[in-house]
């Protein structure tokens, strides 16, 4: 009996050993941090964060007092964006995020970062949101050759387009919206907005994922290239020019800065007279007007261009540099003509892309 | 004629396996004057075999993780779980098998959640330098693996054991020893289930509550399930041994290993788990036959081994209509053909030359849905050369080169020197130090993967020092203590890392250099006051500050100098037993310092895991009956329902609890 005792004595004292050398930490982690207020320009910066760790986040960059605030969405609602944060659009007073790995596109109020609505159902590792108007937007996936058509008012899925290959990018002129199939192929299309069906593609050269459309109504397409042994097959990235019925105007070759890097970021200035792209760490501009006018408009940029935008009121450049791809991204502001380093900040990790507010 | 007895003790003698170990919890070896030649100076730490079979339901990942004092990065049982030893990357652990190794030769790190700890008689972690002894490569240590037959068994034995858990749980394991004259035979199987679907409330999400107008009105934290976390291992293997003549042992080592495994959803997923399916399938075969021979002043070991490995990983997600569609279906068919050969020449007692080779054929196949795959075929070779030295009874020296290739490819030689000084008359008192350069070549993904594999590669490149004490003393008959403490410097460079790029997929690149060096401790205290009263106490606690030396990513890179993600600085853990006749009471305490997610040791919502505190508790009664021994045991996982984390945005499972029940019949005798 005494040994018993003893055995439920230094039982006890386990226990109460483990007790004040363990602890349970039962606080939520979500403690809600307002936005302060952005009034003038703001440009929010979507970082992705690393694939598969859950730790994209949104920034939001005051342009005039060039204070940079990370974490916005974090901070106003008390919870994680997810994982693989791919775009953000604004539209009709509301920030809509779509993150990619997550399956969810949030809708946020852009002065609050407060989160107002999202869409979970009948998406599948959604890509990029293009707004047709206030009662429709289209959601390209990288899961399903389809593009999701949704009801931005009640946050639902209405229905879907079959596209030859995984959308990606989205322009639109008039009443059609041009698409690039980028993962594994090689055609963009075209969607009348009004039937919702594809009435035309074509094949611009392999894995085509950046499109705008210029002022003159012409549509700019970045190719990728592709890698070797993908079945899309394996060239040199191009800029491919089409008109609005898809004809190819132009082709022109790009260069690999490396074997590491494939020509990207196509965005275009406010007139529609200017194309901006990265190719390796260097920032390229070009005339619409005159294909031959190409340059190198920033040498060196940054380590790891991972994102590219143009303010729309003054044409100044932003890099987004994701550095190791671990730690938090930088963004550099230029000036439009790319001479003079006007500004950077931190932001999360990864930071893709940009949405002006 | 009982043989095996007989070349034990003969290998003994010869030096070729270590001291038999005592009931302690590990206890760092250091080879005495009487002890291994191939041990002299080695900084190890022996996993005590009661840690090994103390449950059916515990991968090496748990012993190593509460006995070792290495951080285990997992997100829950039978999930990837790999080592981070001596603030390197998983892949710089080599792990062995009977000698073969179990690093998977296409991304170089092993899954410690993949080896039960059952299947394995005897398990060591060599330290640092002293992993040149076995093999190259592993710039954070080797552990080695191996099996042995009870040399004293005659007739059979039978161990039956069932674990049944929370979240339907279900362990079962059988083991058949038999040993006769000659031979034998150990045969074992475990099959291990679970729905894996713990409850725990998820912090990194919100649910919205919304009125007629869909605006939002409130939100909450909801409570969840782990979501398609479900797995399904099974193993089987088997150990022959037989011993022809008393100087001649022929060992047949078999294990196959069968499992399917869900991959848990993120706990920012929104996905409903039935629209897609996320899976990992292995079968992998590996068979290993021995021969050692022994006659002075000659020892000869030869091994011709075999791995026939299918990997596969599904994602699918439902197209509509409940029909999955298959995004990827990756395969990949191994197959290696292994031999090796070993020969020890002991010129005089204290003086042993030790030469080796081994040689490792790989014939890779690997496709997905979207893409041709591709076929590599690679011969990985490895020779070393050794002279083991005791020109005093105090001191032990041992030299090693070691010289490896992969493919076309040759590492620069390897070098590792390791001394000793024994104070023999403070008891087992030993100071010790080694130093070597080693070598990790790339693995067949960093070389060959489609796409983004980089055949121009370079090994990575170690440089690590280290010296410590270490002593085992008795205490008047009741009580026997150990200690160990080492202080460890390692500097690596050109550390392969995966990097996204602007192409839209990973590839590898030779980037950055590592510094790693911190302090490593162990004590360890068994008491036996009497009255059947049996006490053991055993404690790690590393400190380990892995920092990155250089800035390799340009002007915005503020990763130098700090900690690498996924290290934790601190970690600690603690095992107490305590026996009572048939009863058995152990607590186990872990702890991990926090943990960085980024390379800039930055602290926001993403950029550091908390540290944490983990407990757990068992509780065991051992029968003995005319026909059987009989033992049931309680554990508690997780006992104060901690809510931590391994990896950003992966639950853990709270309190959760398990009922083992073991059988051994008396029933069985040889004849």
């Amino acid at each position: 009996m005494v040994n018993l005792r003893f055995f439920g004595c230094v039982s006890g004292m386990a226990l109460l050993a483990a007790s004040v050398v363990s602890c349970s930490n039962d606080d939520p982690e979500g403690n809600i941090v307002p936005l302060p207020p952005v009034d003038g320009q703001g440009l929010f910066v979507v970082c992705e964060g690393g694939f598969g760790s859950g730790n994209a986040s949104l920034a939001l960059y005051d342009v005039s007092s060039r204070q940079i605030h990370s974490n916005v969405f974090k901070d106003a609602n008390g919870a994680l964006l997810g994982d693989v944060a791919q775009s953000m659009t604004i539209h009709n007073g509301k920030g809509w995020i779509v993150v990619n790995r997550s399956n969810v596109i949030f809708a946020i109020d852009p002065n609050t970062a407060k989160e107002v609505g999202r869409v979970t159902d009948g998406i599948s590792s959604p890509r990029y949101l293009h707004f047709v108007s206030g009662q429709k937007a289209y959601v390209s996936q990288l899961a399903k050759n389809e593009i999701a058509v949704l009801d931005p008012e009640s946050y639902t899925v209405t229905s879907s387009i079959p596209v030859p290959g995984y959308a990606e990018n989205m322009a639109q002129i008039g009443d059609n919206l041009y698409v690039t199939c980028w993962s594994y192929g090689n055609k963009v299309v075209r969607i009348n907005t009004e039937s919702d069906n594809v009435d035309k593609e074509v094949e611009v050269g392999v894995q085509p994922k950046y499109i705008v459309a210029d002022g003159n109504d012409r549509l700019w397409v970045i190719t990728d290239g592709g890698w070797e042994g993908n079945p899309a097959g394996y060239e040199e990235p191009t800029l491919v020019c089409l008109d609005e019925n898809l004809n190819i105007l132009s082709k022109t070759g790009l260069p690999r800065a490396s074997e590491y890097t494939s020509a990207g970021g196509l965005c275009i200035n406010a007139t529609g007279d200017t194309l901006y792209w990265y190719n390796g760490s260097d920032i390229w501009s070009m005339s619409v007007d005159d294909i031959d006018s190409r340059k190198v408009l920033i040498e060196n940029a940054c380590q790891a261009t991972y994102g590219l935008t143009v303010d729309p009121v003054n044409s100044q450049i932003y890099v987004a540099d994701a550095v190791d791809y671990s730690q938090q991204g930088m963004v550099y502001r230029f000036s439009a003509d790319g001479k003079v380093l006007m500004d950077e900040f931190r932001v999360g990790i990864c930071p893709s892309s940009f949405c002006w507010k | 004629m009982n043989l095996r007895p007989i070349f034990v003790a003969l290998l003994m003698a010869g030096g070729f396996i270590c001291r038999s170990q005592v009931s302690l919890r590990p206890v760092t070896s250091v080879a005495s004057s009487g002890g291994s030649a191939a041990r002299i100076a080695v900084h190890s730490t022996e996993f005590d075999s009661l840690a090994l079979r103390e449950s059916p339901s515990i991968s090496l990942a748990d012993v190593m993780a509460y006995n070792a004092g290495v951080f285990v990065k997992n997100h829950g049982r039978a999930s990837l779980s790999t080592v981070t030893f001596r603030g390197t990357s998983p892949s710089h652990t080599k792990v062995l098998w009977n000698g073969i190794s179990v690093n998977s030769p296409m991304v170089g790190m092993t899954d410690f959640s993949t080896i039960p700890s059952h299947l394995v008689d005897h398990a060591s972690l060599l330290h640092g330098s002293s992993s040149v002894v076995q093999a190259g490569g592993g710039l954070g240590g080797v552990v080695s693996l191996s099996l042995s037959a009870d040399p004293f068994l005659d007739g059979w034995r039978v161990n039956y054991i069932q674990g049944i858990g929370s979240y339907k749980t279900f362990d079962e394991f059988l083991r058949v020893d038999y040993g006769c004259g000659r031979w034998s035979s150990s045969t074992r199987a475990s099959v291990s289930t679970s729905d894996n679907d713990f409850p725990y409330i998820n912090y990194d999400k919100k649910e919205n509550i919304y009125d007629d107008n869909h605006q939002i009105i409130s939100q909450y934290y909801p409570k969840e399930r782990n979501r398609s976390g479900a797995w399904r291992d099974v193993h089987v293997l088997q150990d022959i041994e037989f011993f022809p003549a008393a100087s001649h042992r022929l060992a047949l080592n078999a294990w196959y290993y069968d499992s399917r495994r869900e991959l848990p959803m993120l706990t920012v997923d929104y996905a409903a788990p039935s629209d897609f399916e996320n899976v990992t399938m292995e079968r992998t075969a590996r068979v290993s036959a021995s021969w050692n021979h022994g006659s002075r002043p000659w020892n000869f070991e030869a091994r011709a081994g075999y791995v026939n490995s299918f990997m596969a990983y599904d994602y699918s997600i439902d197209a509509g209509a409940g029909i999955m569609s298959r995004l990827t279906a990756s395969r990949t068919r191994l197959n290696s053909l292994i031999g090796q050969v070993k020969a020890t020449w002991s010129a005089v007692s204290n003086l042993h030359v030790e030469l080796s080779w081994s040689g490792t054929c790989h014939w890779l196949h690997s496709s997905n849905i979207n893409s041709p795959g591709f076929d590599v075929k690679e011969l990985q070779t490895s020779a070393a050369l050794a002279v083991r030295w005791r020109p005093l009874t105090r001191v032990g020296t041992q030299l090693i080169i070691r010289e490896e290739s992969y493919g076309k490819n040759f590492t620069a030689p390897i070098p590792a020197l390791l001394a000793e000084y024994n104070f023999i008359d403070w008891g087992e008192l030993t100071l010790k130090a080694s130093v070597s350069r080693n070598y990790c070549h790339p693995t067949l993904n960093d070389l060959y993967f489609l796409p983004g594999g980089n055949p121009d590669l370079k090994s990575e490149r170690g440089f690590t020092y280290d010296a410590g004490v270490s002593g085992c003393w008795k205490v008047e008959e009741t009580a026997l203590v150990s200690l160990d403490a080492s202080w460890f410097d390692s500097r690596i460079d050109r550390w392969i890392q995966w990097l996204p790029s602007s192409r839209g997929f990973y590839s590898p690149r030779n980037v950055g250099r590592v510094h790693a060096y911190g302090i490593e401790s162990r004590a360890s205290v068994m008491i036996m006051p009497g009255r059947g009263w049996t006490l053991n106490l055993s404690g790690n606690f590393s400190w380990t500050p892995s920092v990155r030396s250089d800035r390799s990513f340009g002007y915005a890179d503020m990763s130098q100098g700090r900690q690498l993600p996924y290290t934790p600085r601190y970690s600690a853990s603690v095992v107490a037993d305590v026996k009572w006749h048939q009863w058995q009471m152990t607590y186990k305490w872990l702890h991990y310092s926090r943990r960085f997610t980024q390379t800039t040791e930055q602290i926001d919502p993403h950029g550091v895991l908390k540290p944490y505190y983990m407990s757990e508790l068992s509780l065991g009664r051992g029968f003995t009956f005319r026909p059987c021994d009989f033992m049931i045991k309680g554990v508690i996982h997780n006992l104060l329902n901690t809510r931590y984390k391994s990896e950003l945005a992966r639950p853990m499972p709270g309190i959760n609890f398990q009922l083992i029940v073991s059988v051994t019949p008396k029933f069985f005798r040889c004849g």
